[in-house]
């Protein structure tokens, strides 16, 4: 298939055009955002599409999103028929989602004399309460109908009007609706000025010329990646790597991959096969999410500046069975499969490469998010009774070491790209004290290039809570690599009254005013023999 | 960048946005000359955040000496890479890379006898050839001046998406601010940037070149006083803040024998959300946070508490050396001016264009583009459609031909 040829020129004007528009979103939201996971920890994502639903411009947000937001614009397009205004709504894992509390907006961008949308944008973000269980909504339940509220496509507004009804039923089963109903308009607000900027995009450039460099992106971007597999050796490579356990059954659970490449076809096929089968617990991953960690790896084999496209993705196929970890079906519980199993999905993914080419895969980084939720009664506000609250944040860990250089310490790394709650905004906003918040100290693994440190997050609750913790690497290390030593999994204790109990990776507990956690997250693995002293 | 701030102040202008390119980057920045320079909290130094006010100064990665090249994808990148100054751009004899200024070149933006004042002849013939090499590698380019063409539009987007960052994310609208446009190359990119943007006025100051090193002294003297207060509107603290707050400017001002004008603004959101907008206090403030928030963020919810963060009063006394300092001008249409002729690619065809020597420009003059105006430190692109008229303080304030006399920015 050959396109008449276009000015190269004009490719790269409208790709970053595009990119602009996506980042005009992110910035908008991150701004008008109500909770601090949203405006401090920027954990959401903002994007653009053509009106058949391929993804031609990404914010530079969360690696997770990346691959499965496109998935959520088809499960809307599925679902409804949009007119002008029209703004949807979803978080169904099994119709477009990937985890309850990622709450999904997608909206047609509309052009004059033209009856279908040109173009849609999308944004997501992670919500610190869905409701279900556990306040916070991620933790361990055994059915996705106990971790939240479970929302298929529906549309929130109607020609630029909010639909009071549906909003009401969403806000009436969360635990801190002011806070959810502020953070949707905010993402509301962000689609409106992505529409905007879309529609003053084709005023510049003409639909038509517009299209034809979009097309040109897209078949640009395919070329990169090919041109990336006809660089990678041909052959198979085979990795297996494993979660601690489900939260709910003791195990340990298993991930396993053959990538194959065939340079000459510049095609690669990453097939799960053979892992292990969902589970009880809440770290089944959906499709959308395993598809997503393969788009992350391979991106990172890409040249920096390789603009985030559907177009990529063309000569990667994905094979993940239906009923595994990797591709998990209702009614499934899901919340850690997005945070957790995406994470070792990565990590096995570059197990594999690394026989490929050595030369450039680093050890693994601490392979899990230290998901921390807590939900309380804020005594603070209130007027004497109080006010829920919901805090959500995910702790850093350390990075691989790499064949150049040691691992950086207390990052976040990988499928979530935010940053810390600050400890100020963290203090303003919830009932907590900051005990201790500093570098773990040699938890990286020993090497020519040292695994980097994790971080050591001590927090006193000021106020009885539930506490939920959603981590990995509890028991299984982020391995080394070429006689790389690991890294040190993660330790969770609680102290109470003085007497310290260490906790399991994922649990729930119900903790008293005074009490502390303590998280102190795993550490990156070596790369490389370390040199004797 | 504080120099920036006082040529506005001194051209009337009292938004800006200030774009200084150089050879390997672009800064870019959001001025407001009524107020201090609007510092930000987000900054970050070496990718370390830091909570400290300081300019909100923005780094794109395309400056004149950044390389052009065709990607993987097919697509004609602009940088990150540079020539540098060493070997530089190709017209400057050494290298072999096609560059931005070498882009100029080919177009006749840039003129090769009077670069840098005449100090330094280009080598046209050697840029030329540096893009034809860009041309074959990749497909689907028309001339070599297409190619020209596309590498200043390629660094232009990436300008422009730095322009909009530090505008629309501060919760501005760029047509509301004027472009002031220096260094070495920044001049020569003015015109399409601003039309990119909708910003109807340009400046160039005198001497764009030198200008990001200098530091002018400003003429008018002002000061900010602020207190973080917390509170909701109706609160009764809000009165007496704002008289402590302008008590404590008249007693800093008058230690210096001087009586301020003052004003007040405040800084609001809605409660619970992490980033404010700026707007003047008055009865109707919080109406006005509604429909500023509605026309930069998409949406505005009256129902919802709104929270005054922090109000701020700002103390001005007029500068009184300037009156002495500003010529009057004469309309003239800078005939005196004149050193040649030329001729530029623009918009798919050679056009004539006439050369002016800045130096020889009168307060007063306006001349009608497309031009080149050559200078000691820099050379403007007078882009066609765009006229130039020399203000009273030697900037040359570029306004697109329709709208010439319309004036954008003004207090708030």
């Amino acid at each position: 298939m050959k396109r008449p040829s276009i000015d190269p020129a004009e490719i790269a004007v409208v790709g970053h055009a595009l990119h602009s528009v996506a980042a005009e979103m992110g910035a908008a939201l991150r701004r008008t955002a109500f909770s601090p996971n949203i405006k401090e920890r920027r954990d959401y994502s903002s994007a653009v599409f053509t009106g058949e639903g391929d993804l031609i411009a990404m914010g530079d947000d969360m690696p997770v999103h990346l691959g499965s937001m496109p998935m959520s614009v088809s499960a809307a397009l599925e679902a409804m028929r949009f007119a002008p205004g029209d703004v949807a709504l979803l978080n169904d894992p099994y119709r477009g989602g990937t985890h309850l509390p990622d709450l999904t907006m997608v909206a047609p961008v509309f052009l004059k004399g033209r009856a279908r949308p040109a173009f849609y944008v999308a944004n997501r973000a992670h919500h610190a309460d869905v409701g279900g269980m556990h306040p916070g909504s991620m933790g361990p339940c055994r059915e996705i109908a106990q971790e939240g509220i479970r929302i298929p496509p529906v549309k929130l507004m109607h020609a630029g009007k909010m639909d009071a009804q549906v909003l009401a039923i969403l806000l009436a089963n969360v635990r801190t609706p002011a806070e959810r109903e502020g953070d949707l308009m905010a993402q509301m607000g962000a689609c409106r000025i992505g529409i905007a900027r879309m529609q003053e995009l084709v005023e510049r450039f003409g639909f038509e010329r517009l299209g034809r460099g979009v097309g040109a992106m897209l078949d640009g971007s395919e070329r990169v990646m090919r041109g990336v597999l006809a660089r990678l050796p041909a052959g198979e490579w085979r990795a297996e790597d494993f979660l601690d356990d489900d939260g709910v059954r003791l195990g340990r659970i298993g991930i396993r991959v053959a990538v194959r490449n065939d340079p000459a076809k510049k095609r690669a096929v990453v097939d799960f096969t053979g892992t292990d089968a969902q589970v009880a617990g809440n770290i089944n991953a959906v499709y959308a999410i395993t598809w997503s960690a393969v788009f992350y790896v391979f991106r990172c084999l890409l040249p920096a500046d390789a603009l985030a496209t559907a177009g990529l993705m063309r000569p990667v196929r994905v094979i993940a069975p239906e009923g595994t970890v990797v591709n998990a079906v209702s009614p499934a519980a899901v919340a850690g499969g997005n945070v957790e199993t995406s994470q070792r999905i990565v990590d096995t993914l570059l197990l594999a490469l690394a026989q490929a080419i050595p030369e450039r895969i680093p050890a693994a980084s601490a392979g899990t998010m230290n998901n921390l939720t807590i939900g309380g009664i804020d005594t603070r506000y209130g007027s004497g009774r109080g006010l829920p609250y919901t805090y959500y944040e995910t702790i850093a860990g350390g990075l691989g070491g790499s064949p150049q250089a040691d691992g950086a310490s207390g990052h976040h790394a990988h499928m979530t790209n935010s940053l810390n709650t600050p400890v100020e905004a963290l203090e303003y906003a919830y009932p907590f004290r900051m005990v201790r918040y500093a570098i773990r100290k040699n938890s990286g693994g020993a090497g020519l290039h040292r695994g980097g440190d994790g971080l050591v997050r001590e927090i006193e609750l000021l106020g009885d809570a539930q506490v939920t913790l959603l981590a990995d690497r509890r028991e299984t290390r982020p391995w080394g690599l070429a006689g790389g030593e690991a890294g040190e999994p993660g330790v969770s204790n609680v102290i109470r009254n003085g007497r310290e109990e260490t906790l399991p990776g994922k649990c729930t507990r119900e903790l008293r005013a005074g009490n502390r956690l303590r998280i102190e997250s795993p550490g990156g693995g070596g790369w490389g023999r370390a040199k004797p002293d | 960048m504080i120099g920036a701030l006082s040529v506005a102040r001194r051209a009337g202008i009292a938004r800006v946005l200030s774009f200084d390119m150089g050879g390997t980057s672009t800064d870019v920045a959001l001025l407001d000359a009524t107020h201090e320079p609007v510092t930000t909290i987000e900054g970050e130094v070496a990718g370390v955040p830091v909570r400290v006010p300081m300019l909100d100064i923005h780094t794109a990665g395309a400056g004149g000496g950044s390389l052009a090249r065709i990607d993987e994808a097919g697509a004609l990148q602009v940088g990150p890479q540079s020539a540098g100054a060493d070997p530089g751009p190709a017209c400057y004899g050494r290298g072999e890379g096609a560059t931005v200024t070498d882009a100029n070149l080919v177009l006749g933006r840039l003129h090769p006898e009077y670069f840098l004042g005449g100090a330094m002849r280009l080598d046209a013939d050697r840029a030329r050839k540096a893009i034809e090499r860009v041309q074959r590698a990749g497909t689907g380019f028309g001339s070599v001046e297409a190619v020209a063409e596309g590498i200043v539009r390629v660094a232009n987007v990436r300008m422009e998406s730095a322009l909009r960052r530090v505008s629309v994310e501060r919760g501005f609208d760029p047509r509301d601010f004027a472009l002031l446009a220096f260094g070495g190359a920044g001049p020569l990119h003015a015109c399409a940037l601003a039309s990119a943007l909708g910003m109807r006025q340009v400046v160039i100051p005198a001497a764009p070149g030198a200008l990001s090193a200098l530091g002018i002294l400003d003429a008018d003297l002002r000061r900010e006083f602020s207190r973080t207060v917390m509170v909701e509107p109706g609160s009764k603290k809000i009165g007496g803040a704002f008289r402590e707050l302008e008590a404590e400017a008249r007693e800093v001002f008058r230690a210096e024998g001087l009586r301020p004008v003052l004003t007040r603004s405040a800084d609001l959101r809605y409660r619970g959300q992490g980033f404010e907008l700026r707007v003047d206090w008055g009865a109707d403030a919080v109406a006005r946070f509604h429909r500023l928030h509605a026309q930069a963020y998409g949406y505005a919810d009256s129902a919802r508490t709104v929270e005054i963060v922090t109000l701020r009063v700002q103390a001005v006394v007029r500068g009184q050396t300037l009156r002495v300092i500003a010529k009057k001008g004469k309309r003239g249409g800078g005939a005196a001016a004149m050193i040649g002729a030329h001729r530029v690619f623009e918009e798919g065809s050679w056009r004539r264009a006439v050369v002016y020597e800045r130096s020889r420009l009168e307060s007063g003059d306006r001349i009608a583009g497309p031009a080149v105006i050559v200078e000691l430190s820099a050379t403007i692109y007078l882009a066609l459609g765009w006229t130039a008229t020399v203000d009273g303080f030697g900037n040359l304030m570029l306004a697109p031909a329709t709208t010439a006399r319309k004036k954008t920015g003004g207090p708030r």
